[in-house]
């Protein structure tokens, strides 16, 4: 282990990127986006140092750095990791290298973009290593509101409604947040906004059951939890493509973790009593969101109620507060954020070359576009869980914790499976095969330049589907830790 | 006789008005570049006057004018509303040709009445200096040029102004009366034993409206549309910056001063606050005019302000003085930008935002800043500010309340997200060039973006300095 305050340089690499690029004067899009693909590549091995030096048999957080920040409130610069949000670190920086790379050929207001994704990228990197209640909810809404430049700018679509739509769902999910938030720091009565310490206090049960459903639901909306998720399908489709990314990919992933960090080890009691409750809505994410996804004719609107329906077996592996089901959840956030972000990567390069994501009008493109085709069925599979992607143990995993804790619910989930393989299938089939319903300007197969980015992707994908344990090893001893605490 | 050095601030205040005036004796049209000069002059060493006296302790004219931690910092805080304010006026676009340059002149007794105010510890000097700083004002805001709604707008002012003052001078007879001294730390002394008393109450109540009125909280906040969109923009971004400050500082005194008396008080601030968080932001939803869509807003952030207020505690006021500080800064840069896209002194609509990135990116970006601070979205120090108000209000169980303000700050999104909207992503089909911007402005922009970012991420040394000045209350 390095004595390097780590995290905090991890933060400091996309703070000192987005300066260079504010320093740089718009009419150089090329050095803005060279800095930007720089940055991307720093902070994933600033990751990459992080995740060799782990010791993923020490319990507890390592790289902790611990400063008061503001006294008067116990406020503190708090940063450390454990398995939980390691992966989600390594996820962000993948999706943000990526991302970026994605973006290449974008044209217009080159600063701007790469400023506000940046933006949005620290914000990110904050609230999964951050350990202190306020910076969390301090880092949580400077993730959210440069998503609206992003959609309202650069977007498609209905980007203005999917823009605002978005930003202002997840901001009454953050007015559920912040009163809870100040509850607990009261509720405690020690002065302290560190989470750590927090979890150490014991809240009467009234109080639990109390504040723990304005937790779950502020963060469950940036969950995508039913029955509010409908920003989410109605944003992805708005976003450009690498915000649809990150947006899929890493944000929705804020909400679940949000859950996981501050409202499962603080208030156990709560999480115990409403467990029932979050599983159902859940399970109705799962099922609701597979169906919906199914009568799809938009490419991303059928990706967006796929992350729905995806995004709903972490929230049931989250709910069953069992080890086998957290560790799924969290492997499937990882999991979920990478496929994501390939599905919209790879439908980003369609309609960037077709203009069109309509179904109907698309069809046999795995025969003039094979590359970019492959791309996206390894994307459709990994969803469908078909073993040998990451995404199989992942939901294997949930469906074990939940087939103890729910199992009436585990098996309407698994039955749902059925229907994910459905529009997966039916996806695929109508894009990719058969004949075009259309004519359509033959375009070239994707560049390597541009495959690059995806197939880092897809590297992950399998990387983690042939050896779950590289993963898992990370994420299981934090689990147990909070497991334990949970019970 | 080096305890008078402590009144320093006030010595470069009256040499600022001498210098001021100086420069109105003059003719021809340098008049108003002599004037600002002047101004500009004067206030910097006001400033440095305020800044330097910052740690010192006195009391002067038996006890009824305090210099202390509080005052000083509200002093600063007011002398660089002032600077601010007269930067923005530049040639005084929009202020009628024959008085562009006495602008200067009446930001700056109105200023010297906020800085008796922050001083003053007896209720009359208190009244004196609240009407110095208010009758000011009066004369300003109807000297705006080709401008009808500027005559109507000064009307409503001075009646509702007037109307206030009657109400707070019959609270003062009331509390006098009962009192016997018009001393706040003696009034304070014998509060608790007149809790029985309505009368006592009532009146110290009505005191405080005058106060109230100057922060345009529901239901003292109708003259502030009007005022905000007929004043002209340095004379508007005064009133809304070192005005506001004044105000929420002396009610910080005040309230104090009530703490043991607060029971009876707190509810109707409470009430007071919500229903100005969601009205100021309901209607400030519908508004075209960016300035009227600012003086909304300002009547929501009053009631954020409050819900600090109605935490009567230490944290709340110092939270309350935190905000207050923050707010000036982001007003500021709001401000700032309103008046350069209305560079010819007409009140820019939300279409004269449009195109803003390309014709200014440093105004866009700025404004988007100053935007989501008004809003409370970090990085900025609006969320770390009302972070602090909340925080207070909930450790009284004011929960309902703070749900509430979490909420409003959601709504208020909305419509400042359309001014960005306007200013980032819709084209200017006019076509116009880019905004030109002197080095002056430039530098301002940068400095105030800075500013409400640094603080907000890192309130600390502030922090301390707003609670250490609430420690001085009453």
């Amino acid at each position: 282990m390095t004595g390097l305050p780590l995290l905090t340089i991890l933060l400091l690499v996309p703070v000192t990127g987005l300066a260079a690029m504010l320093l740089t004067p718009a009419r150089y899009p090329g050095a803005i986006r060279r800095i930007a693909a720089f940055t991307g590549v720093a902070a994933a091995l600033v990751v990459a140092v992080l995740w060799k030096s782990f010791d993923p048999a020490t319990p507890g957080f390592q790289f902790v750095e611990n400063v008061p920040w503001i006294p008067a409130f116990g406020i503190s610069w708090h940063n450390g990791v454990d398995g939980i949000n390691l992966p989600l670190l390594a996820l962000t920086a993948i999706v943000y290298l990526t991302g970026v790379l994605v973006m290449w050929e974008l044209k217009e207001r080159v600063k701007e973009y790469f400023a506000f994704m940046t933006l949005l990228v620290i914000g990110v990197f904050g609230v999964f290593m951050t350990l202190d209640l306020f910076f969390f909810v301090f880092y949580y809404e400077v993730a959210v509101l440069p998503m609206y430049l992003l959609i309202a700018i650069w977007g498609s679509t209905r980007k203005e409604y999917g823009a605002m739509k978005l930003t202002l769902y997840l901001l009454v999910g953050t007015a559920l947040v912040v009163p809870a938030a100040l509850a607990l720091y009261w509720g405690a009565g020690m002065g302290t906004f560190d989470l750590t310490r927090l979890a150490t206090a014991h809240y009467p049960r009234p109080f639990q059951q109390l504040v723990y459903p304005f937790l779950f639901v502020g963060f469950g909306i940036l969950a995508g939890m039913w029955p509010l998720h409908t920003w989410s399908p109605v944003g992805h489709v708005a976003a450009p493509t690498a915000v649809s990314m990150l947006h899929a990919g890493v944000l929705m992933k804020l909400g679940a973790y949000g859950i996981l960090r501050v409202a499962m080890p603080l208030l156990p009691a709560g999480a115990h009593y409403w467990a029932t409750v979050t599983a159902t809505l859940a399970t109705v994410n799962i099922v609701y969101g597979a169906f919906v996804a199914l009568s799809q004719t938009d490419l991303k609107y059928v990706i967006g109620y796929s992350s729905v329906s995806h995004m709903g077996i972490v929230l049931l592996g989250l709910s069953t507060l069992s080890e086998a089901g957290i560790n799924g959840a969290v492997f499937q956030m990882f999991s979920h954020g990478v496929m994501t972000a390939l599905f919209f990567a790879a439908v980003g390069y369609v309609y960037d070359r077709l203009h069109t994501r309509d179904i109907g009008k698309l069809g046999g493109l795995s025969h003039t576009m094979p590359v970019a085709s492959a791309f996206f069925i390894i994307a459709a599979l990994t969803g469908a869980g078909v073993p040998g992607f990451s995404s199989f143990w992942a939901e294997l995993l949930v469906f074990l914790g939940a087939l103890k804790t729910f199992p009436v619910l585990a098996i309407i989930v698994i039955g749902a499976l059925t229907i994910t393989l459905a529009y997966s299938i039916r996806v695929i089939v109508l894009t990719f095969f058969g004949e075009p319903r259309e004519a359509h300007p033959a375009v070239p197969d994707i560049p390597p330049f541009l495959a690059l980015p995806r197939a880092i992707l897809v590297g992950f994908l399998l990387l983690f589907g042939f050896m779950p344990h590289l993963i898992l090893d990370v994420i299981r001893p934090a689990t147990h830790l909070l497991v334990r605490g949970l019970s | 006789m080096s305890r008078w050095l402590a009144l320093a601030p006030e010595a470069a205040l009256v040499l600022t008005g001498l210098l001021i005036f100086a420069a109105l004796l003059g003719e021809g049209p340098g008049r108003t570049r002599r004037a600002r000069r002047a101004a500009f002059a004067g206030g910097a060493l006001l400033l440095a006057a305020c800044l330097a006296t910052l740690g010192r302790n006195a009391e002067f004219f038996w006890a009824t004018y305090r210099v202390d931690a509080f005052s000083q910092l509200v002093k600063t805080a007011v002398a660089l509303g002032f600077l601010i304010a007269a930067f923005i006026v530049r040639d005084g676009a929009g202020q009628r040709e024959d008085s562009r340059a006495e602008v200067f002149f009446f930001l700056l007794t109105s200023t010297g009445g906020l800085i008796a105010l922050a001083s003053a510890v007896e209720l009359l000097s208190l009244y004196l200096a609240l009407e110095i700083a208010s009758f000011s004002l009066f004369v300003l805001v109807p000297l705006r040029d080709g401008f009808d709604l500027g005559r109507e707008a000064a009307i409503k002012f001075l009646v509702v102004g007037l109307a206030s003052s009657a109400v707070t001078l019959f609270g003062l007879s009331l509390v006098v009366g009962f009192t016997g001294t018009t001393r706040l730390d003696a009034i304070a002394a014998q509060l608790p034993a007149l809790n029985a008393q309505p009368a006592a109450v009532f009146g110290f109540a009505l005191f405080l409206a005058g106060l109230l009125f100057k922060l345009a909280i529901f239901p003292f906040h109708f003259w502030a549309p009007d005022v905000y969109q007929g004043a002209s923009h340095g004379v508007a971004a005064f009133v809304a910056t070192a005005s506001k400050v004044g105000a929420i500082a002396v009610l910080a005194r005040l309230l104090t001063a009530a703490e043991l008396n607060g029971a009876h008080l707190v509810l109707a601030l409470a009430v007071m606050a919500a229903v100005s968080m969601t009205l100021g932001n309901l209607v400030a939803i519908v508004q075209r005019d960016v300035k009227r869509m600012l003086a909304y807003s300002a009547v929501a952030q009053a009631g954020y302000v409050a819900v600090g207020l109605v935490a009567f505690t230490r944290e709340g006021m110092t939270a309350a003085i935190f905000y207050a500080l923050m707010y000036l800064l982001m007003n500021a840069a709001a401000f700032l930008v309103v008046a350069r896209v209305g560079a010819d002194g007409s009140n820019p609509t939300l279409d004269d935002l449009k195109g803003l990135h390309r014709r200014s990116p440093l105004l866009a970006a700025t404004l988007l800043l100053a935007l989501f601070a008004l809003a409370g979205v970090p990085p900025t120090a609006g969320f770390t500010g009302k972070w602090f108000l909340f925080t207070a209000a909930m450790g009284q169980g004011w929960w309902l309340l703070v749900l509430l303000a979490a909420l409003n700050s959601t709504v208020s999104v909305y419509y400042y997200l359309v001014a960005v909207k306007y200013a980032y992503l819709l084209p200017d089909e006019r076509d116009r060039g880019p905004l030109p911007l002197t080095l002056g402005d430039r530098a301002l922009c940068y400095a105030l973006s800075g500013a409400v970012v640094v603080l907000g991420v890192f309130p600390t040394p502030l922090y301390d300095l707003a609670a250490r000045a609430a420690r001085m209350l009453p």
